[in-house]
């Protein structure tokens, strides 16, 4: 889900840094240092998850765990995914500088999004209401990428093979982890802190 | 299914060495390296970006790192990099579309530059070093102490997922595709994270018992000399140099 440096056209990423910053201003919002620790914490423990490796034919995915961290995190999702993405260009200069702004948007909109909607869809049954949570989160994040590499190059949509028909297939295993772990691992929330997942307390 | 690795060789495991880049006040060489790689991205030209790429590499040989450790950071970009390249120059069937593929080009060395001068960047000081000049570039605090617990607890909860795998597999459980697999996973994921959070309250109560209130303590930033002065005013004249080229204006 990490677009590169350089992948993406100089206005797509100038506009995609400011509404990036304007998210992260949100996120960021009132925070106070006894927030610190738990959003720490909690973003280190959704880093560390998505070395879960998940074997695709010749491949293997890595869940993302975007909905769970939505449901943990609340408005502080884009900042938690803010800190994932630092860490990731400081450990692995996996994902690039100037594309922090778009990765941000690809990964913490649908997580704001899925934390929004989780209180929403509470009457649903909690593994599926996972599923959908984890699942709708994948989509829109595959959305969002897609759209700014559309805006950046048309040659990203050249073609019946294009990348960005290419991109979208591969993230379909993706899906379908994400919804199986986040399902499973939101139906064990139901049970053991059913204040989590649903209505009720949430900082 | 099972867990990955925070692997390949630590970025700071060639920080010992010494050289200009090791030598260079990390809050400098941050500033330099971000803006070079601002203009990287704003390049054009391949033959631009590529001499580029060709700073960038001669900075990370000169100060020791070794070829194989840049290549090892690569691995994370190839593989989107090698999909846009093969879809790009195949996308519209045969023949290979020219354009297509010199974009893919333009594309792939602006990636593997910025990678490259981020491994420069990164990869000569401890990564303690940089985390206290980051402190000290005058950054919102509370989200730079974010960054730094997150980092302290990334190692803590791998090992802690190793360890739940080593237990199932200690129970003869074989992961495969099926839904007891992801059951265990998912539940896993879901143990995992509500440990974080309990325990995020403990380390919490701890901190505030020591005076946390929101700023980590850092030593004493290292001074700027003139040579550390020099070394941003030649990258940044480097940069700068390559885009107004790559722009075409008279100079």
């Amino acid at each position: 889900m990490h677009i590169a440096d350089g992948v993406l056209s100089v206005p797509v990423v100038g506009a995609a840094a400011v509404a990036a910053g304007g998210l992260l201003w949100y996120s960021a919002r009132g925070l106070k240092a006894e927030d610190v620790p738990r959003i720490s914490l909690l973003a280190g423990a959704f880093f560390v998850s998505s070395l879960i490796r998940v074997p695709v034919g010749v491949t293997s995915v890595h869940p993302v765990l975007l909905g769970l961290t939505g449901v943990f995190l609340g408005r502080r999702a884009p900042l938690a995914v803010f800190l994932g993405l630092l860490l990731q260009a400081l450990l692995f200069q996996h994902g690039g500088l100037t594309t922090l702004g778009a990765n941000l948007l690809i990964m913490g909109v649908p997580a704001l999004l899925a934390g929004l909607a989780f209180p929403v869809l509470r009457r649903v049954p909690p593994a599926l209401r996972g599923a959908l949570g984890g699942g709708l989160a994948v989509v829109l994040a595959v959305a969002v990428m897609v759209f700014f590499l559309v805006l950046s190059a048309e040659y990203y949509l050249n073609g019946p093979f294009s990348l960005v028909y290419v991109l979208s297939a591969a993230y379909l295993p993706v899906l379908a982890v994400e919804a199986a772990l986040t399902g499973f691992a939101v139906r064990l929330l139901q049970r053991v802190r059913p204040e989590l997942v649903g209505s009720g307390r949430r900082s | 299914m099972g867990v990955g690795h925070i692997h390949g060789q630590d970025i700071d495991a060639h920080a010992g060495l010494d050289s200009w880049l090791h030598r260079w006040e990390p809050r400098l060489k941050i500033a330099a390296g971000t803006i070079f790689v601002v203009g990287v991205v704003l390049l054009k030209s391949l033959p631009l970006a590529a001499a580029a790429f060709g700073l960038a590499a001669l900075a990370v040989f000169s100060a020791g790192l070794p070829a194989r450790f840049l290549a090892g950071r690569f691995l994370w970009v190839l593989p989107f990099l090698s999909l846009m390249f093969i879809t790009l120059a195949l996308g519209n069937g045969l023949p290979l579309s020219a354009a297509g593929l010199s974009f893919a080009a333009l594309v792939c060395l602006k990636a593997l530059t910025a990678v490259t001068v981020m491994v420069a960047l990164l990869g000569t000081q401890p990564l303690q070093a940089l985390f206290s000049a980051l402190a000290h570039l005058r950054l919102p605090p509370l989200p730079l102490t974010a960054l730094f617990l997150t980092y302290r607890y990334l190692f803590l909860f791998r090992d802690e997922l190793h360890a739940a795998q080593r237990s199932l597999a200690a129970r003869a459980f074989r992961p495969g595709l099926d839904r007891r697999s992801f059951r265990a996973f998912g539940e896993l994921t879901g143990t995992v994270l509500l440990g974080a959070l309990d325990r995020s309250e403990r380390v919490h109560r701890a901190m505030s018992a020591r005076g946390f209130e929101g700023r980590l303590p850092a030593g004493p930033a290292r001074a700027v000399r003139g040579a550390d002065l020099a070394k941003g005013l030649v990258s940044v004249a480097a940069v700068v140099l390559l885009v107004v080229l790559d722009r075409g204006l008279p100079i």
